[in-house]
């Protein structure tokens, strides 16, 4: 159902950012300009604006974000050059957002962008190459296209891998459940490439547990009431033969969770999740709640060198046209899952004292291809 | 009892821009009579229904209600006087019940603090059903109602809203046998009655022969004068024609001395034809002869002309046209061969009541107002003129987007048009005046006189007994889907009434 | 000029006699009982017969009843307002402003409030202010339902995202969540108030003034300001009646879930109206009810519920689902497609 309102938005801001990518198709390529001829930066430290952009604060995860980003700012001295700018889910607001921002700052503005949708980039690129400011993406890119094939300015793309979240939070589940028996699967939104990831992870890990069987697998669509319902339905369907769910984020590992629970089943069901949402954590950390695992939250590190690599661009620490392809296109190094035994050193998602702030690159993981 | 006038008025005028819609009217209603009230389209009626009922207030003059002066503020306050309104249009609901409706926003005390109190409301509304009669029940829903049937729910409803008033109200019926058959119309006759003994009647008509049948008194109206007061005994029908549309009345309502003989030669055939609603049906029409087909609502009258015109499905049987099948049955191929249909609902080609007077006339037939392969504004205009004129078409200019115009001047371009068409063969009318007021009404039936003349075959499904009468060289009567008679009817040598109507039901 | 005067008017075809014929028969009652969408309903049963017959196994049902309790509390509450021939598409903004009340107002674990069931009647009220600023704005200031409640829907939204404060509150008031969770009598707290606001629902629909008058106004404004009813009164009420069900709904959904979400009422908006069409009431206003909203949701949470236990993959579920909405939707509103027919 969340599809045909998610559909609908897409299909209006779609059809807008679709054009604009069009339009914007050969210019990130070869810019005149000639701030776009410059690929290192020159401003002083001071002089640059750090932008966060994300979704909206109604959400755990973007609260995570910006709590960082801030963090990372004021380790810089850059607090008050800090700005948060939140899309609400609308293509059209975010780019607009970008335009003035850019159209204010020129060319010392640093931009970490988790785009609303993937074909939103090329014109985002195409804007900051325009002012001459530095872009990091975050999950969304269209195919084909990437920072070291673009723009210097396009500084770098980074995204989590959902493999391995899927596989060791599946590998926690199977484990508590003695290495055999039954489990559903609750997915996100089909098409997410998350989703895909996530799902493969637990595939992959089903092959190295043959006790377990997956009997079914259905999407929930991120959200928590659905994940709810549904696996009040697959308890329905199978019954006992549930020895657990394993669900692809948190919001619907705590709805299966309390579909568990009403069902009588809580402890005797194991649930699994993804994200290290707090609510989550907490859960996790009671042994008598039935919830396995979750990962840790990445958000302080997309934040937090997201921004950096942005600067260091900036301000000539580096420059992104001769820097390895590994460098400009790469997942996060995985981390951690969260299982009943790893509870006691989970940091605060938004923490960022723990990172290694001194190397940009010290987060960066495998390639993306 | 108390003799003085229920409602009066008294030199009251009121002016639009432009126009000047009532002039020193001064009538009144006495108690418990039925007053008629007379006129074409345009002569003042619906203003003078405005003013009695509050929802305009005349420029100047008094009314008065048992001799004491009043001044409506809207449908409510009149209601409050005792003067309620059965609209034309009907204003039933049909999504709740008639008791509902009868006593809608005058529900009483049968609603205590907002809840509805179903066997009282249900109680009371049925007094009112069972003084207008027709075996009407307050709990039934509306919408299963037939539209003779949500008349009187109508007329229970006035009765119900002027019931608030201290004296015995005074029922205002606009139009109300525009949209009834013939039997319908018996019905509302003895309804009005009924309401005789409790209560003064308004009757407002564009039929003269109603009028004459109901009323005890006649007022008739002329662009915003009241030109006249009769008593029905005492005037004939052609007397009262000529007092409305204010020209004598020579050819009689019907121009019945126009109508002609019938060319021997045989213009429509149809042969055993079935549908959904009607079955074997078998007849003929010469040239130049106007048959009508005769029956009550249900017969399948209407659907013997759409099925004709290709308009919807047949199961059987063969029309022919000038001996030639009119074969593929659809409406283009009707038209494209020779045949005109025109719907009783006129309004439902928007893209010709957007276009105006001028090219709804000439457009279908450009051939007409060309030179050569060009149009020729000058002929075109001229042509335009003569039509206008002769058609009586009331219209600011030609150019004037038909939709703007009085239903009769509508239903007169539109038939023109066809009058245009060199090539029309057989033309069917479905009810084509139902709805004009007798001016308009008379200038159509001229028109079908000039039709006929030009050879065409006419298939009349009439709106009354009367017009079916009077307009055909043969009547057909129906009932239940089947041809139940026919009779030859001549000016001077037509078929009764009666023995029409036993044909019938 | 008033329409209802003027002389000219197309000519309504006269409506024909309803037969008693069984569809005859249908007609006549689909005002009172929604036979489309209990007859999609019942097909989705025997096809369910056929494939998973656990669908009408004692604990699904009792699934079902509990995933439709929260939209079907909304449908009622919107119903008035679409009756009326209105819209109200602020469900998921008034949700999310109550919802957020509602945790922080129950014992959680970010104050130290504790109002126990006092929530219920709070939630409503957070609801009903909110339908009552968009049914001023309707009928004050004439502005569409359309563009105001989107508007209250952002109020409703922004309230919300006040409250949430970058982590969502949990519901730690357990016993108010086992009354809403567990069984009373063998069902869910939260079926036992759907059904109880719809008992409230039918009852005003069909007993009181605002019911009755619901309808009056759907069907003609024109002929409800003729007969002295004062419409914006009752449709500024229509506005605040379904704002006070969203918000019982959003108390509802918070205490099944056990924590306050802004996103919480996200996808209702979908399955209300869409259940409120399948159910017969059209969006025109004046025709359907209560009843046809009740089941209408329920045609649509068992469509979700049918294809799991179905076994559908959920890469077709969501045209599966558009296909069986389609089909319910025709068959609902078959009849007055018909009504509406013109015969040339």
């Amino acid at each position: 159902m969340k599809i045909f309102r998610f559909s609908r938005v897409a299909g209006a801001t779609g059809a807008i950012t679709a054009m604009l990518a069009l339009s914007a198709c050969g210019g990130a390529v070869t810019s005149g300009s000639p701030e776009a001829q410059k690929t290192t930066g020159s401003c002083k430290p001071e002089d640059v604006t750090l932008v966060q952009s994300g979704r909206g604060l109604e959400n755990e995860y973007y609260v995570s974000i910006d709590a960082a980003a801030r963090k990372f700012a004021a380790s810089k001295g850059l607090e008050s050059k800090y700005q948060w700018i939140a899309s609400d889910g609308d293509s059209s607001k975010q780019l607009g957002q970008i335009k003035s921002i850019l159209a204010k700052g020129g060319n010392c503005v640093v931009i970490n962008l988790d785009a609303n949708e993937s074909s939103l980039v090329p014109s985002v690129v195409k804007e900051a190459e325009k002012a001459g400011a530095w872009l990091v993406t975050q999950w969304n890119k269209p195919d084909g296209i990437s920072p070291e094939t673009s723009s210097a300015h396009w500084v770098a793309h980074m995204s989590v891998n959902g493999v391995p979240q899927g596989y060791d939070t599946a590998k926690a589940l199977f484990d508590s459940m003695g290495g055999k028996g039954s489990i559903v699967a609750l997915q996100g939104i089909l098409d997410n490439p998350p989703a895909k990831e996530r799902f493969a992870g637990l595939q992959k890990a089903l092959k190295e547990f043959p006790g377990i069987t997956l009997l079914e697998d259905q999407t929930a669509e991120w959200d928590r009431t659905k994940g709810q319902n549904v696996t009040q339905t697959f308890l329905t369907k199978y019954g006992d033969k549930i020895g657990g769910v394993w669900t692809a984020n948190d919001s619907m590992a705590l709805g299966a969770l309390e579909a568990v629970k009403n069902a009588g089943k809580q402890g005797t069901i194991k649930v699994s999740g993804i994200d290290g949402l707090a609510e989550a954590v907490k859960n996790v950390e009671n042994p008598q709640s039935g919830y396995v695992a979750t990962t840790q939250s990445t958000a302080a590190a997309q934040a937090a060198y997201g921004l950096a690599i942005g600067l260091a661009a900036a301000t000539g620490e580096f420059d992104p046209a001769k820097e390895p392809a590994g460098h400009r296109s790469f997942y996060l190094k995985p981390l951690p899952a969260i299982t009943p035994s790893t509870t006691s050193s989970v940091p605060d998602p938004a923490d960022i004292s723990k990172f290694d702030m001194s190397n940009i690159w010290a987060q960066t993981g495998d390639p993306i291809k | 009892m108390n003799s003085a006038p229920a409602l009066e008025l008294r030199q009251v005028s009121k002016s639009f821009p432009g126009v000047r819609a009532l002039k020193d009217v001064s009538l009144e209603v006495r108690q418990h009579e039925v007053v008629g009230l007379i006129g074409e389209n345009g002569a003042g009626k619906s203003t003078l229904l405005k003013i009695l009922t509050g929802i305009q207030r005349p420029d100047s003059g008094t009314m008065l209600a048992q001799n004491s002066e009043v001044v409506l503020r809207g449908v409510t306050e009149a209601n409050r006087r005792g003067i309620a309104m059965v609209f034309q249009e009907q204003s039933l609901l049909e999504n709740i019940t008639v008791g509902e409706n009868v006593l809608l926003g005058n529900e009483g005390e049968t609603v205590q603090h907002g809840i509805y109190h179903w066997s009282k409301l249900n109680e009371r509304a049925q007094e009112y059903l069972d003084i207008v009669g027709g075996g009407l029940k307050a709990e039934a829903p509306t919408h299963q109602l037939s539209f003779a049937k949500r008349q009187m729910v109508e007329v229970a409803k006035a009765l119900a809203s002027g019931q608030r008033g201290s004296h015995d109200p005074v029922i205002l019926l606009d139009e109300p046998t525009s949209v009834l058959e013939h039997e319908e119309i018996q019905t509302l006759f003895r309804i009005v009655r009924e309401l005789r003994k409790r209560a003064s009647v308004v009757f407002v008509s564009h039929r003269l022969e109603e009028v004459l049948e109901i009323c005890d008194r006649v007022y008739v109206m002329r662009d915003g004068e009241v030109v006249g007061e009769c008593v029905p005994s005492e005037v004939t029908m052609d007397e009262m024609f000529s007092m409305m549309v204010g020209r004598e009345h020579h050819a009689g309502y019907y121009h019945e001395s126009r109508q002609l003989e019938a060319r021997p030669e045989v213009r429509l055939e149809v042969i055993n034809l079935s549908g959904r609603s009607f079955h074997n049906v078998s007849f003929t029409i010469a040239q130049g002869e106007v048959v009508s087909l005769m029956g009550v609502q249900e017969s399948g009258r209407e659907d013997i002309g759409r099925a004709i015109f290709g308009a919807i499905p047949t199961t059987g049987g063969t029309v022919r046209l000038d001996g030639k099948p009119l074969e593929p049955r659809t409406p283009a191929d009707a038209v494209s061969k020779g045949v005109g249909y025109i719907p009783s609902e006129r309004k439902v080609d928007g893209a010709v009541l957007a276009m105006s007077v001028g090219e709804n006339l000439t457009l279908a037939h450009p051939d007409r107002v060309s030179s050569g392969p060009f149009l020729n504004p000058a002929l075109e205009k001229k042509t335009i003129k003569s039509w206008i004129e002769t058609l009586r078409v009331k219209t600011p200019s030609a150019e004037t987007p038909i939709r703007n115009l009085s239903g009769g001047n509508q239903q007169k371009v539109v038939l023109a048009k066809w009058l245009l068409d060199p090539e029309l063969k057989l033309l069917i009318l479905d009810t084509p005046t139902r709805g004009l007021d007798v001016g308009a009404k008379a200038d159509v039936y001229a028109l079908i006189r000039d039709l006929a003349a030009k050879g065409l075959a006419v298939l009349l499904i009439a709106d009354t007994l009367e017009e079916g009468i009077s307009m055909s060289h043969r009547v057909l009567t129906m009932k239940d889907g089947r041809i139940t008679g026919e009779m030859a009817s001549t000016p001077g040598n037509r078929p009764h009434r009666t023995d029409v109507l036993e044909k019938m039901v | 000029m008033s329409g209802k005067l003027s002389t000219e008017r197309p000519t309504q075809p006269a409506p024909k006699q309803t037969k008693k014929s069984p569809a005859g028969w249908m007609a006549a009652y689909s005002d009172k009982v929604p036979f489309a969408a209990l007859i999609v309903l019942l097909m989705i049963v025997l096809v369910m017969l056929f494939v998973n017959p656990s669908f009408l196994s004692g604990n699904n049902i009792r699934a079902l009843a509990e995933q439709s309790a929260v939209p079907v509390v909304v449908a009622v509450g919107l119903t008035f307002v679409i009756l009326m021939g209105g819209i109200d598409l602020s469900v998921a903004g008034v949700m999310a402003a109550a919802s957020l009340s509602s945790a922080l107002l129950l014992a959680n674990d970010r104050n130290t409030l504790s109002l126990g069931l006092w929530v219920i009647p709070a939630g409503c009220a957070v609801g009903a202010a909110l339908g009552l600023l968009a049914g001023l704005s309707v009928s004050i200031l004439r502005v569409p339902s359309f563009i105001v409640t989107i508007g209250t829907w952002q109020i409703g939204l922004g309230i919300g995202l006040l409250l949430f404060g970058g982590k969502p509150p949990r519901v730690l008031d357990n016993g108010v969540r086992d009354l809403a969770n567990g069984s009373v009598a063998g069902v869910a707290g939260v079926v036992w108030l759907a059904v109880l606001v719809v008992a409230i629902g039918w009852f005003v629909q069909t007993r009181t003034r605002f019911g009755r008058y619901a309808y009056v106004i759907g069907g003609s404004e024109e002929t409800a300001l003729l007969s002295g009813i004062p419409v914006r009164k009752y449709r500024t009420l229509s506005f605040v009646v379904a704002g006070a069900a969203a918000g019982l709904a959003a108390v509802m959904a918070t205490t099944r879930t056990g924590v306050g979400d802004v996103g919480i009422g996200g996808s209702l908006l979908f399955t209300t109206i869409a259940g409120i069409v399948i159910g017969g009431t059209l969006l025109t206003g004046g025709r359907g009810g209560v009843a046809h909203s009740v089941v209408g949701v329920i045609v649509i949470v068992a469509i979700a519920n049918a294809m799991v236990l179905g076994g559908v993959s959920s890469y077709i579920q969501q045209a599966v689902q558009g296909v069986v909405v389609l089909v319910a939707a025709t068959v609902a509103l078959w009849r007055s497609r018909q009504r509406l027919r013109v015969v040339k």
